[in-house]
């Protein structure tokens, strides 16, 4: 592989880490506030990319206002979920919230099928974000720019809200500890809501980035970055946004330079990125760089 | 009521079922007919899984990794040497599978046994894995399988799978397995090793502390479940003559627990008569997804409504039927002598 | 042979008993807490020792390390001369140690009789085959198991509730149910973590009694915590008191209540564990 081929490569993976990054932060903060795998996640991201689609298409909002609107609505779907389908299990074990999740995660998706329909549609990518940018022999999608920056910025405000505001105090609360959170009179509910929000608007804004570097949308396409996220969440650490953000960058790159390094094998691709979530499960269960949980008992 | 007469009553309606099948096989729809062997395999995967979910409470989603293993490795021994030659034509099945051939029965075990190893396998990280993780552990393991299995070319003939199998499955060999998964089954559980099983599930450390080896039985219950789902996978695969390795997607799984919820966790009952009752529900719920005509309206069929509709069901069931339909009412003599009894009561 | 007693020569002198438990130098560190440290221990068959402390003094720390819910920071832990230190929790308990939990631990979804049959477990001889098939010799082993079953119930007084939910039962019971369950894994060592917690005085008793009474039924030796140390004065040969993990007393009931460390330390936490 040539020097420039390989920057090519290297810019592709990090902005596609960055992606499952974001996505994987969805599944990160959500755990760590409810220790709740959403399974159903990925799907959201998938309302995400129709809910854009059909502002723009269909009611012809502005490109960037399709953009916000789908923002807006996925927050409060994400919201909505948690209400209908997690907060009544809150009180039993936990495996009854997971299997709600996987529930979700299969209604979101026969929903879009019979609402939306099982044809693919097309993305609307707007011009400036279909350029490729030339530096010498390298060849860069703007959109990869795009969502480099617009990520990074993502990131900073994730961590402004977590660690100035009020309610960012809550969720890391609420993260460590549910009883002493009711204790100190933190609204449990609002708190677990925002965190939905929050993650759901992460995904949002993700969606956004993957359908303009893939832009045929349909109901199962939050399957696939919706499973890397969440693998990247694991491998990451679950409940850790540090965690997961570097995760989505180790699945960027494995997805993306695996197959440009070793195309003979590009198939097993699946099976190594599964294994190494086993992997990690079995012998780092709190992930690549989660820190030590108490001990049993 | 005294052991024998209860082991006298169930050989009683293990011969009442047998001539049933017998007038099936001979009278009954085809249509209706592949129905039921459908949900006779379901039957058995949900009894099987619920031996591992239900009963061990070691929440497993590697189900249809199980099953594929099952379908495949059955299939590719009981098929015969020209199908199997006239299926590998982009690269050749590796020897000597492309000579071998035998009996449905071997290969529907042999597969089970495939299916058990690899339950042993997906059942060893339990001991350092549990809860959420275990579900999610399993599940990569049945991804692992379906990608490899999409790939081993010169074994599975990649995403092309498998096609026309042989249809050995009907109804004497769907009943006989069912029946053979339910005694087996309902014997482990009623067992002092399915006292221990359960003793997992409500408690570990308790169960530890009371001497129990976590590892050896929960690992027990992988490898008899992943048993099971093999043969069910092998029976599914001859019955409808075609396998890939994405029709044992993580979706599939997904229904065996849909059944076992409805049915109630830790309920073989419930997993039977839901399992069953499943099939023909899937199968009654084809007609929302046809043009229908409603005083001379036509409203065209809607697809994907079937799986709507089915999805939420699934919701339906997790909110609000947490103990199942069955709860933890089990099918047993002593009740239905208690029925029989309060009738004369009344009379 | 289930249930079967070890067979000890007796004599009135003590240190002529073979030692059932020893504790060498035992510390559990929690990242910057020292749970419990240096602990100390050497155990004789058939004795009775009292291990009291105030909350959090490192009482149930010592029986997770016995039973290796935890394993050891530093230290030996043996059993009848076998280091048992590294071995795990099901092994010990084959070897005879059993104990029941401060905060109870029953198989909620079972009836009484059931929790009891599922400690019978460890001593099965059948294997699954054998137990499936239900070959006679399971029926045989199963039907040793009811027998017994039903006697480690009428010991504890639980015999009329069989049938029921062990979650049902009144609190006093699910603790008397608790030590049936642990007495059928045929101990020789029995840990019993308060078990008078939640007991009225009249229930205490009654308990106390009870403890005597299986000792010298099943030829147990037993190590009894309480923090409230009132309950124990009366039943133990030999006291240990802990306060944060630290033995600061050790001898018989009358010189623990005299020795004014320990009236410090209970003074220390107030008087609700009075
Ligand atoms: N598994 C554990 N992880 C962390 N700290 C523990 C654990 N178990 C006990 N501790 C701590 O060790 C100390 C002793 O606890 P414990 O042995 O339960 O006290 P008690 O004497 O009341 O039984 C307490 O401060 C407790 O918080
Ligand atoms: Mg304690």
């Amino acid at each position: 592989m040539g020097w420039s081929l390989f920057m090519q490569h290297l810019v592709n993976a990090i902005s596609l880490g960055f992606v499952f990054g974001l996505v994987a932060v969805g599944y990160a903060l959500v755990y760590g506030v409810v220790k709740l795998v959403n399974f159903a996640h990925g799907d959201v991201f998938m309302m995400a990319a129709y809910f854009m689609f059909y502002a723009s298409v269909l009611f012809g909002f502005p490109w960037l206002a399709a953009v916000i609107f789908g923002v807006v609505m996925t927050a409060l779907l994400g919201v909505g979920i948690e209400k209908v389908a997690y907060r009544p299990l809150r009180k039993y074990p936990r495996i009854n919230s997971l299997v709600s999740s996987i529930g979700m995660s299969f209604l979101l998706q026969n929903f879009a099928v019979v609402v939306f329909g099982g044809i693919q549609r097309s993305f609307p990518v707007p011009e400036m974000m279909r350029k490729t940018i030339i530096l010498g022999e390298v060849r860069i999608q703007a959109v990869s720019i795009y969502t480099i920056v617009f990520s990074i910025l993502m990131v900073l405000l994730l961590t402004f809200i977590l660690q100035k505001t009020k309610i960012g105090l809550a969720m890391r609360i609420l993260s460590t500890d549910f009883d002493t959170a009711r204790l100190m009179g933190i609204n449990v509910d609002n708190t677990i809501s925002f965190t939905f929000a929050l993650g759901s608007a992460l995904a949002a804004v993700s969606a956004v980035f993957y359908a303009l570097r893939y832009p045929q949308i349909f109901p199962f396409m939050g399957q696939y970055p919706g499973s890397r996220a969440f693998i990247a969440a694991v491998v990451g650490g679950i409940g850790s946004i540090k965690g997961a953000l570097i995760g989505g960058f180790l699945l960027g790159m494995l997805t993306v330079l695996l197959p440009a390094a070793f195309p003979e094998y590009s198939g097993y691709r699946e099976a190594l990125i599964f294994a190494l979530l086993v992997i990690v499960l079995v012998f780092k269960p709190n992930g690549l760089f989660g820190q030590e949980a108490g001990e049993k008992a | 009521m005294k052991r024998s007469t209860r082991v006298l009553l169930s050989l009683m309606l293990i011969i009442v079922i047998y001539i049933f099948v017998y007038f099936s096989e001979l009278h009954m729809d085809p249509f209706i007919k592949r129905i039921l062997n459908t949900g006779l395999i379901y039957a058995i995967l949900a009894v099987s899984l619920n031996l591992i979910n239900g009963f061990t409470g070691q929440f497993s989603l590697g189900h249809a990794g199980f099953m594929a293993i099952g379908a495949y490795t059955s299939a590719l021994l009981y098929m015969s040497p020209e199908t199997k030659m006239s299926n590998f034509f982009m690269i050749p099945l590796i020897s000597p599978l492309d000579r071998i051939q035998i009996p449905f029965f071997w290969a529907l075990i042999i597969g089970g046994l495939m299916a058990a190893g690899a339950g042993f396998i997906v059942g060893a990280p339990c001991l350092r894995v549990r809860g959420d993780y275990l579900a999610i552990v399993t599940y990569g393991f049945s991804e692992i399988i379906r990608s490899l299995f999409n790939n081993l070319q010169n074994i599975t003939n990649g995403p092309l799978g498998l096609k026309g199998l042989p249809t050995y499955t009907n109804l004497w060999w769907t009943v006989s397995w069912t029946i053979v998964t339910i005694i087996v089954i309902k014997r482990i559980v009623d067992s002092s090793y399915g006292r221990a099983l359960k003793a997992i599930r409500d408690d570990e450390v308790a169960a530890e502390n009371l001497g129990i080896n976590l590892f050896k039985h929960k690992v027990l219950a992988f490898v008899v479940g992943a048993f099971f789902a093999g043969v069910a996978g092998g029976l599914l695969g001859s019955l409808l003559m075609t396998i890939d390795p994405n029709s044992f997607s993580i979706l599939f799984t997904y229904q065996i627990i849909m059944i076992i919820l409805l049915g109630g966790l830790g309920n073989i009952t419930g997993s039977v008569v839901v399992g069953i009752g499943f099939a023909f529900l899937m199968e009654w719920l084809r007609f929302v997804e046809m043009p229908m005509h409603i005083f001379g309206i036509e409203i065209p069929g809607i697809l994907g409504m079937r799986m709507l509709i089915f999805s939420v069901l699934l919701m339906l069931t997790i909110l609000f039927f947490r103990q199942g339909i069955f709860g933890q009412r089990e099918f047993s003599w002593e009740g239905v002598a208690k029925l029989f009894q309060k009738r004369k009561v009344k009379e | 042979m289930i249930l079967q007693a070890v067979e000890v020569e007796r004599t009135t002198e003590p240190n002529v008993r073979q030692t059932v438990l020893k504790l060498e130098h035992v510390t559990k560190k929690f990242g910057g807490l020292v749970a419990v440290s240096d602990f100390n221990v050497d155990l004789k068959e058939g004795e009775l020792l009292g291990l009291i402390g105030p909350n959090g003094a490192g009482k149930t720390t010592i029986f997770n390390l016995i039973t290796h819910v935890i394993p050891v920071t530093e230290g030996k832990i043996e059993f009848y001369g076998k280091d048992i230190t590294k071995l795990s929790t099901d092994r010990i308990i084959k070897l005879g140690i059993a104990r029941t939990f401060q905060n109870i631990r029953l198989f909620s979804n079972m009836s009484v009789k059931e929790n009891i049959m599922t400690a019978f477990h460890v001593h099965l001889k059948s294997d699954l085959f054998t137990a499936v098939a239900f070959l006679p010799k399971y029926r045989e082993e199963e039907e040793f198991i009811q027998q017994k079953t039903w006697e480690l119930m009428k010991e504890v007084g639980i015999e009329h509730l069989a049938d029921h939910k062990s979650s049902s039962l009144p609190y006093g019971l699910q603790r008397k149910l608790e030590i049936a369950r642990a007495l059928a894994t045929s101990p020789k060592l029995l840990l019993l973590d308060e078990p008078a917690a939640g007991m009225n005085p009249d229930e205490t008793l009654e308990l106390n009694q009870l403890i005597l009474r299986i000792r010298e039924r099943y030829k147990l030796t037993v190590i009894v915590i309480e923090h409230d140390m009132k309950v124990i004065m009366n039943i133990s040969e030999r006291i240990i008191v802990l306060d944060h993990g630290v033995t600061i007393a050790e001898g018989t009931p009358s010189e623990i209540q005299q020795n004014p460390l320990v009236i410090k330390a209970y003074l220390g936490v107030g008087d609700e564990d009075a």
